[in-house]
C-alpha cells in the first residue's frame, strides 16, 4: 500500500544543515496499523509531514522514494497531492483545538472536505448539494459515536470537550474514506479513559475499513496495545522494525530494548526502570556516525563507531537475521528489516 | 536527614524529627470548596473543587489522579495558595493557611514551606533568567538572603539535583529538557521545602529522560525527609512514586487508600474504567454517557451515575459519601 524506501530530508536553517530523516525504509500493507514509535526530535512527524507534501519549506528531500497507490508522493505536484490529502491519505493531527477552525461549526468543517473532493455527491443529490453535504457531515459525526450528531454539527470546537474535538478530525479524516491514515499523536494530552476511547475507535474504524494505518506515538506502552507492527526511529534512522509481540519479546536493537527498560509498566519497580544514556546527536553535526546511536550505546566499539553502522553488528539476541551485512542493509532493499 | 548543612545559607536546616513524632499530619485539608461564579449567569457556580478533605504526613507522597477538568488543578492551587478559598480550611501543621487571601500570601512568613514544580519546564522558566538567576531568585525575594550567600545555597541545591555547576549560567533555550526539568526542581527545593507539589512534572519529558527524573525526584523525597503531592494522569508513574493515592471526578474524591491496593484492587466503579485504561491491562471497562456538568450539581446526586455502570435509582437520591477507612471508595455499592 505504502512504500517507503531510502527516503532521506534535510533542513536547511541558519546555523547549518540538519539532517533529519537519514535513508528511512517502512512498508505499510492494506488493513495494517503501523506505530512509529520515537522520541520528540527522532524524525517520526517530519516523515509524516513530507509524504503528505505539508513540510516545512526549509525541507529537501535528497533521496528516497515513497510510493503510493503508484504515485511517488515525494516527486508529486502540489495539485496531485492536493487531490490525495483528505481524499486518499488522512491524517489526524496532535492537537484537535488547534488543528480544528475555532471560528466555524464542526459539520461545516466536515462539509469543507466532501465538498472539496466528493465531487460524485453533485449529481447524485438532484441538485441538493447543500442537504446533501449536510446529511452526510451528520452521518460521520455518528460513525464517530458522537451522540445526538443532529444538534452537534453545528458546535464549535470551544462547545466540545477535547475528546470530543478529536472524534470531530478523525470523522473529518475518515469523511472520504481514505485508504491510509495518518495519526500523529492522536490522543496526546486527552486522559487515559479519553485515550482509550479514541484509539478504540480508531483501531475499529481502521479495521472494518481496510484501511492502512500510521500510528505514530512516542508511547511504546499504547502502540504495544493497539498496532500490528512496530517501526523504532532513533535520530532520523529507522532502526528497528518488527510484528508487535516479537519486538517486546525479544528486541534487537540497543536503542530499542533501552526505550523498553526506561518505559514504566504495570509492575515494574523505580529501581528497574534504566534511561536511555546520554542525548540525541546534534543533527546538524557534519561528523555524524553511520549508526547514529553508536555514541549512546554500551555495545558500540572502540575506535570502530563507524562499524556500527545502520543495523546493529552486535544485536542483543543473536539470530540468522541479525548478522546482515551492513553494506547489505544500505541498499535499502525490501526486507530490509525482515525477519 | 537533609544532606545539605547550613553552610552558607541564611535559611536555617530544619529539625525534623521533633515534628515527625508529632500526630497531626503535615497538611490537614478539611471540607475545601472552591466555586466559581459564572459570568453573565446570574446564581449558576461551576463547583470544582466539593468538599475535598485530605491529610499528607511528614515524608509522605500523596498521589493525585483524575481525567482533566475533575478540579486536581484548581486543589493544586488552592493548597499552594494561588487562588482564594470558598469555604473549608487547609491546615499546615496545625496554622489555617486558607484564612489568609491568596494576594497577600506571597509575604506569609509560611510562604516557603510549600514549593510547587510545574508541569513543563520549558513554559515555566524564565527565557531571560540563566538557571543560576532562577534557582537564586527565590532566596533573594523569600529570604533576603545577599547574592553571596544565595549563590553558596544555588551551588549546594544544583548538586542535589545533579545539575553540573557549568549548566548553571545558561538560558533555558540552551539546556535540554532533562536539564530544564532539574533546574524547576532545584527552584523549588532551594527554600527547604516541607511539601513539594508536583503537578505533571513528566509530562512534557521523553521516556528515557522520564526514567531518570523519576527517580531524582524519589530519592530527594527520601533523603530531605519532603512531602509530597503528586499530580499526573499517567498512572503508571503516579504508581511508582507515592505511597497514597486520592482519586478525583467531578470536584470531589472518590476513591482513596495505599497506591498499591488501589491499583491493584480499586473499588470505585471510577476508578476501576480508570485503571482499566491503562494500556496493557486487560480487558477495559468502557465509560458511556456525558460527564454530568459541574455547574450548580445536586448535592443529593452521586456525580458519576450518568456514566456509571452500575449506576441505580439509589445513585440519583442519595450522593454517596467518603467513608473514613484506610482504602475507602464514596460508592453505595462498595463495602465498608
Amino acid at each position: 500500500m505504502l512504500d517507503v524506501r531510502d527516503f532521506s530530508l534535510e533542513f536547511r536553517t541558519r546555523s547549518g544543515t540538519v539532517r533529519a530523516l537519514d535513508r528511512v525504509g517502512l512498508q505499510l500493507h492494506k488493513g495494517e496499523i503501523l506505530g512509529l514509535v520515537g522520541e520528540s526530535g527522532s524524525g517520526k512527524s517530519v516523515l509524516s509531514y513530507a509524504m503528505l507534501g505539508i513540510s516545512d519549506a526549509a525541507a529537501r528531500v535528497t533521496s528516497g522514494s515513497a510510493v503510493f497507490g503508484g504515485i511517488d508522493l515525494l516527486k508529486a505536484d502540489r495539485s496531485t497531492l492536493a487531490d490525495l490529502r483528505g481524499r486518499e491519505i488522512s491524517m489526524i493531527f496532535q492537537s484537535p483545538r488547534t488543528a480544528l477552525n475555532p471560528i466555524r461549526p464542526v459539520g461545516r468543517q466536515i462539509e469543507d472536505v466532501l465538498r472539496r473532493h466528493a465531487v460524485h455527491l453533485r449529481g447524485g443529490a438532484g441538485g441538493d448539494l447543500a442537504g446533501a453535504l449536510s446529511d452526510r457531515a451528520i452521518e460521520a459525526l455518528r460513525e464517530v459515536a458522537i451522540a445526538d450528531p443532529e444538534r452537534r454539527v453545528r458546535a464549535y470546537p470551544f462547545e466540545l470537550s477535547g475528546g470530543m474535538c478529536q472524534r470531530v478530525m478523525i470523522a473529518i479524516a475518515l469523511a472520504c474514506r481514505p485508504g491510509l491514515l495518518v495519526a500523529d499523536e492522536p490522543t496526546t494530552g486527552l486522559d487515559v479513559t479519553t485515550q482509550a476511547a479514541v484509539m478504540d475507535l480508531i483501531t475499529t474504524l481502521a479495521r472494518e475499513r481496510q484501511m492502512a494505518t500510521l500510528f505514530i506515538t512516542h508511547d511504546l506502552a499504547l502502540a504495544a496495545e493497539y498496532c500490528d507492527r512496530i517501526v523504532v526511529m532513533h535520530a532520523g534512522q529507522a532502526v528497528e522494525a518488527a510484528p508487535t509481540a516479537a519486538l517486546f519479546a525479544q528486541a534487537r536493537h540497543p536503542y530499542t530494548a533501552g526505550l523498553i527498560r526506561s518505559t514504566p509498566g504495570a509492575d515494574t519497580a523505580l529501581a528497574a526502570l534504566s534511561p536511555v544514556r546520554g542525548n540525541l546527536p546534534d543533527l546538524r553535526r557534519n561528523d555524524l556516525p553511520a549508526c547514529r546511536f553508536a555514541e549512546r550505546c554500551e555495545r558500540a566499539m572502540d575506535g570502530h563507531p563507524g562499524r556500527h553502522a545502520v543495523a546493529c553488528w552486535h544485536p542483543l539476541t543473536f539470530g540468522a537475521a541479525a548478522k546482515l551485512h551492513p553494506a547489505e542493509m544500505r541498499q535499502g532493499a525490501p526486507g530490509t528489516f525482515g525477519d | 536527614m537533609p544532606a545539605a548543612s547550613t553552610a552558607g545559607g541564611a535559611i536555617p536546616a530544619r529539625s525534623v524529627p521533633e515534628r515527625s513524632v508529632l500526630e497531626e499530619p503535615l497538611l490537614r485539608v478539611e471540607h475545601l470548596h472552591k466555586r466559581f461564579a459564572l459570568a453573565g449567569r446570574r446564581g449558576a457556580q461551576l463547583h470544582a473543587v466539593d468538599d475535598v478533605s485530605l491529610t499528607i504526613q511528614p515524608g509522605e507522597a500523596l498521589g493525585l489522579v483524575g481525567e482533566s477538568g475533575c478540579g486536581k488543578s484548581t486543589l493544586v492551587r488552592l493548597l499552594a495558595r494561588l487562588l482564594d478559598v470558598s469555604e473549608g480550611r487547609i491546615l499546615f501543621e496545625g496554622e489555617d493557611l486558607a484564612a489568609t487571601p491568596a494576594r497577600s500570601f506571597a509575604v506569609h512568613p509560611r510562604r516557603a514551606v510549600l514549593q510547587m514544580v510545574f508541569q513543563d519546564p520549558t513554559d515555566s522558566l524564565n527565557p531571560r533568567f540563566s538557571a543560576r538567576d532562577t534557582i537564586r531568585e527565590p532566596c533573594v525575594l523569600l529570604a533576603g538572603m545577599d547574592r553571596l550567600a544565595a549563590d553558596e545555597r544555588v551551588d549546594e541545591v544544583a548538586q542535589q539535583v545533579g545539575l553540573a555547576p557549568e549548566l548553571l549560567s545558561r538560558f533555558p533555550h540552551q539546556l535540554s529538557g532533562g536539564q530544564k526539568a532539574r533546574v524547576g526542581i532545584a527552584r523549588a527545593l532551594v527554600m527547604r521545602p516541607r511539601l513539594l507539589i508536583l503537578d505533571e512534572p513528566t509530562a512534557a519529558l521523553d521516556v528515557s529522560v522520564q526514567a531518570v527524573v523519576l527517580q531524582l525526584l524519589d530519592r530527594l523525597r527520601i533523603d530531605l525527609g519532603l512531602s509530597t503531592l503528586f499530580v499526573s494522569h499517567d498512572l503508571n508513574v503516579v504508581r511508582l512514586l507515592t505511597d497514597r493515592v486520592a482519586v478525583m471526578y467531578l470536584g470531589r474524591i472518590v476513591e482513596t487508600g495505599p497506591s498499591t491496593a488501589v491499583f491493584r484492587a480499586p473499588r470505585h466503579p471510577y476508578t476501576r474504567a480508570l485503571v482499566s485504561a491503562i494500556p496493557g491491562q486487560g480487558p477495559r471497562i468502557r465509560l458511556d454517557g456525558e460527564v454530568a456538568s459541574p455547574i450548580n450539581p445536586s448535592p443529593t446526586m452521586c456525580r458519576f451515575h450518568s456514566r456509571c455502570p452500575q449506576a441505580a435509582e439509589r445513585c440519583l437520591r442519595e450522593a454517596p459519601a467518603l467513608p473514613a477507612a484506610v482504602h475507602a471508595a464514596a460508592c453505595h455499592f462498595v463495602p465498608g
